[in-house]
């Protein structure tokens, strides 16, 4: 388990997107797990979490805040990536959700812990294009499938 | 809990996760406002302060089963297939309200619109569309299975 600011060169360590830099993310215990350098967070099972108790498994409430806090790091990994490209450093500012769609293709199994993954498709001005998709054991095998976008602000801080 | 005329959303009793949130409900007739009160547990950005986006968004998407449950019966129950959340306004670190509006209700599919709001209701925060079926137990047709014309089944 990572830290996200041992990941960081530049300023994103005190976005409020580390893992349980905030008060609902540190309620839902939820971490970083390294999944090949994307920005990837687990939700552990907690009976207090269930939705449905007829399904047993997690709440899609716990679904959609763990992909929306995954899609919120995805921007911060995409700042990241950037900087290393463009060799400049480029810090972002704050974040706010725009709009978040979420497809819930199947409830999360019992007693599961659920893993969700986000990639930054893009950055446009001030508007980031996040995709995530929410697991317990492969992406290939979706519990949810994210399309979210998020108003940022941002700055290059050296040329 | 059930009193007679005021069917409670049930899962606001049996869901533990509605219990995490600590979301409660008013029922006038057959309509509902989902209350959210505000606590420290909530908040997803400490600096505003602002509720987690997720919060809001599990919040609305409650409001809506919830009104689901009120309209279709107290034993109806709904899982959700998407919804999507336009954020208009930070949600700050106060009470939340909700009010689900269903657009159609049909006999497996229902559709969605809800709003969040804090201290001007006139002030929407958030805004939900969603769509959600019938557990397949409940429903005329399968889900995943053929569709059944003309079925003698009981209808909502």
């Amino acid at each position: 388990m990572t830290d996200l600011s041992d990941q960081s060169p530049g300023g994103f360590a005190t976005t409020p997107n580390g893992a349980r830099s905030t008060p609902q993310s540190a309620a839902l215990e939820i971490d970083i797990v390294d999944v090949g350098g994307q920005a990837a967070m687990r939700v552990p099972f907690r009976a207090e979490l269930v939705g449905d108790p007829a399904d047993g498994g997690l709440a899609t409430g716990v679904i959609t805040t763990l992909l929306d806090q995954c899609c919120g790091m995805s921007v911060s990994v995409y700042y990241q990536k950037r900087a290393e490209v463009d060799r400049r450093e480029m810090r972002m500012g704050g974040m706010a959700t725009l709009d978040f769609r979420i497809d819930f293709l199947r409830p999360a199994r019992p007693g599961r812990a659920v893993i969700g993954t986000a990639v930054c498709e893009h950055v446009n001005g001030d508007v980031a294009v996040t995709r995530a998709v929410a697991f317990e054991d492969s992406a290939e095998d979706p519990i949810a499938l994210v399309q979210a976008a998020f108003m940022i602000s941002s700055q290059t801080v050296s040329a | 809990m059930n009193d007679a005329g005021s069917p409670h959303p049930a899962l606001l009793e049996t869901w533990p996760y509605a219990h995490f949130l600590g979301m409660r409900a008013q029922i006038d007739g057959t309509e509902l406002t989902g209350v959210l009160p505000f606590s420290q547990h909530l908040i997803g950005n400490p600096i505003l302060p602002a509720l987690h986006g997720g919060v809001v968004a599990a919040f609305l998407e409650l409001t809506a089963l919830a009104q689901l449950s009120v309209r279709a019966g107290p034993t109806s129950s709904w899982r959700t297939v998407d919804t999507t959340v336009d954020y208009l306004r930070p949600a700050r670190a106060v009470d939340s309200y909700a009010r689900a509006e269903v657009l159609r209700m049909g006999r497996r599919v229902a559709s969605i619109r809800a709003i969040l709001w804090q201290s001007n209701p006139a002030h929407p925060v958030a805004a939900m569309r969603g769509n959600f079926v019938l557990n397949p137990a409940q429903s005329l047709s399968r889900f995943d299975g053929p569709i059944k014309t003309g079925s003698t089944g009981s209808s909502l």
